[in-house]
């Protein structure tokens, strides 16, 4: 209840935000040139044989694939004010001293953004729909890549959502955010491959982002990546709530 | 029921690294009472009350609301407390009423009691007539008000009110503290200011508080008792001497201003109606004699300065 009144509260304030609609203009727009680059491509060279890669896959799955990793870039922006501004303004007095408790607090920002993040997945599903009118889809492989698609998505706004509760600047929660997502989604796949040690390598292999995204766009869902992701969003969520109840020791 | 405890803080110490800002501060308030809390600027007041509102963790120490330990049951505790910072809490973009309405929601204020609570406060704070704007578009004057009606939306047990009048132009002031005294008829209110009239005009007891100690703590009429610890101004068209002067009863010291009028400093004792008799016998002439009320701002710096030495070596 509570959870959902702040989760309101939040997804009402994304919607009052110039940035939020900049964002979802902009990526519309780039989701929209993908799509004609997409098809253009595969009308000069389409399925010759039932091996070849389909529609779905070679269209729909790359959209999805690229949307969720404009995120890194979105997440961060999207994410920055929801901590920080309320630090900076003093309106985190509100929250900290209503009878609340903090894992409300921050289930309820994260959710309202979930379902603002949700919302924006509506562009790609209704782009890639567009196909339906032209060709049939594999459900399968679509139903797959849009999971995957929101996992990755949630992923990166939980991150931000952590990264705008250590600072009480946006643009220092923007730019921490980014760094969060690049390590984990690239940079550990990067280290990893230069690991000479086999136990460190798969350890770091394992961490990566990315390596756990690439099958849901190949149609598979393994349980193993769907843990991974719902593990690394609970742990971002529980490291935002400790940093929260720390926040009043310090400042 | 006046006379239970409603807050009850013990030994609170907080430290920001190596500066003490709170040593050792005990303080209770009552039901239906008006709590001053003064001091000078960075003496400690606003830290005590983020303490006390949960916003900010003591290095030591122990804060009771209500009967509830406010770390070991926040949730409770927070209920019965209301609370207005320094800089009101408020999100510019909604409206007052969207805003009220929020508040209500993280008060706990079930859905159909919400639209009477928040109609309530608006009545109170008059806001009826800028329910509709933006808060951000409102003057400083009104945003306070949207602060202190956020603060009483649950009709909490306890308001604490950090600075309510600051930046506000006299006619608010007056308004503002209209509100808090009657606040104070059915909340217990602390209030923190270093505005010193304002709480002669609102408050019942007052601590005051320098360099994060008590400094002291006295109810309203003890802390006027101290006030008439004055003296008093005589003019004498036939004066005698000073040394005269200073052999009458409960007369400390006779300062001369001019030829005819004398300053005089009095212990407790000084009885003015057996003085002017005295005056009358001698032929003094007296044609004046004004008592010199010790203004509050006088005992704040004299409690504020004397203290400083003994703090100065406790931190």
């Amino acid at each position: 209840m509570m959870v959902l009144s702040i989760a309101l509260r939040e997804f009402r304030n994304m919607l009052n935000s110039l940035l939020s609609w900049i964002v979802l203009s902009g990526l519309s727009l780039i989701i929209f040139l993908i799509l004609v680059a997409l098809v253009k491509a595969y009308l000069e060279n389409p399925a010759s044989s039932l091996e070849s890669p389909g529609v779905t896959s070679t269209i729909v799955a790359t959209i999805f694939y690229f949307s969720a990793y404009l995120f890194i870039l979105i997440a961060p922006m999207l994410t920055m004010r929801s901590f920080s501004t309320e630090f900076k303004n003093g309106t985190s007095q509100l929250l900290f001293s209503a009878p609340v408790s903090m894992t409300e607090i921050v289930l309820g920002k994260c959710l309202g953004l979930y379902l603002f993040t949700l919302l924006i997945g509506i562009l790609p599903v209704l782009i890639t729909l567009s196909l339906v009118f032209g060709t049939d889809l594999d459900n399968g492989l679509y139903l797959s890549s849009l999971l995957g698609f929101i996992l990755v998505t949630f992923t990166f706004m939980t991150i931000g959502v952590f990264a705008s509760a250590l600072t009480d600047h946006i643009g220092i929660a923007a730019l921490g955010g980014l760094g969060i997502i690049l390590v984990l989604f690239w940079l550990v796949e990067l280290v990893a491959s230069l690991v000479k040690v086999e136990f460190l390598a798969n350890a770091l292999q394992y961490l990566s982002i990315s390596g756990h995204a690439a099958p849901f766009y190949n149609g598979q869902v393994n349980s193993n990546d769907v843990v991974f992701f719902i593990l690394t969003i609970t742990t971002f969520i529980v490291l935002t709530i400790r940093r929260l109840d720390s926040y009043r020791l310090q400042h | 029921m006046t006379g239970e405890t409603l807050i009850q803080v013990e030994h609170l110490y907080r430290d920001y690294g190596n500066l003490h800002a709170l040593q050792d501060i005990n303080l209770t308030l009552n039901r239906g009472e008006v709590l001053g809390f003064l001091g000078p600027n960075g003496a400690g007041k606003s830290t005590t009350m983020q303490i006390i509102s949960g916003n900010l963790a003591p290095t030591s120490g122990h804060v009771s609301i209500n009967g509830h330990d406010l770390i070991d049951q926040p949730l409770q505790a927070k209920a019965a407390l209301g609370y207005l910072p320094e800089q009101p809490p408020l999100y510019k973009e909604l409206t007052v009423y969207e805003y009220l309405a929020y508040c209500a929601q993280l008060n706990r204020i079930p859905r159909h009691k919400a639209v009477a609570a928040i109609d309530r406060a608006c009545q109170r704070c008059g806001l009826v007539d800028v329910r509709k704007r933006l808060i951000g578009n409102l003057s400083k004057g009104y945003q306070q008000r949207v602060g202190i009606a956020q603060a009483i939306i649950h009709t909490p047990d306890i308001v604490i009110l950090d600075e309510p009048t600051v930046g506000l132009d006299p006619i608010q002031i007056i308004e503002i503290r209209a509100l808090i005294r009657e606040l104070g008829t059915d909340h217990s209110v602390i209030l923190s200011t270093h505005i010193l009239p304002e709480v002669q005009s609102t408050c019942d007891r007052v601590v005051i508080i320098n360099q994060g100690q008590i400094a002291l703590e006295d109810s309203l009429a003890g802390l006027d008792a101290r006030l008439h610890q004055g003296g008093y101004q005589v003019a004498l068209a036939n004066p005698p001497g000073t040394s005269d002067l200073e052999t009458f009863t409960g007369i400390s010291k006779a300062e001369p201003i001019d030829d005819t009028r004398f300053m005089l400093q009095c212990e407790d004792d000084f009885n003015p109606a057996a003085f002017t008799e005295t005056a009358v016998q001698r032929g003094w002439q007296l044609t004046e004699l004004v008592p010199l009320n010790r203004s509050l701002e006088q005992v704040f710096i004299d409690i504020t300065c004397n203290d400083s030495p003994q703090a100065g070596t406790a931190a």
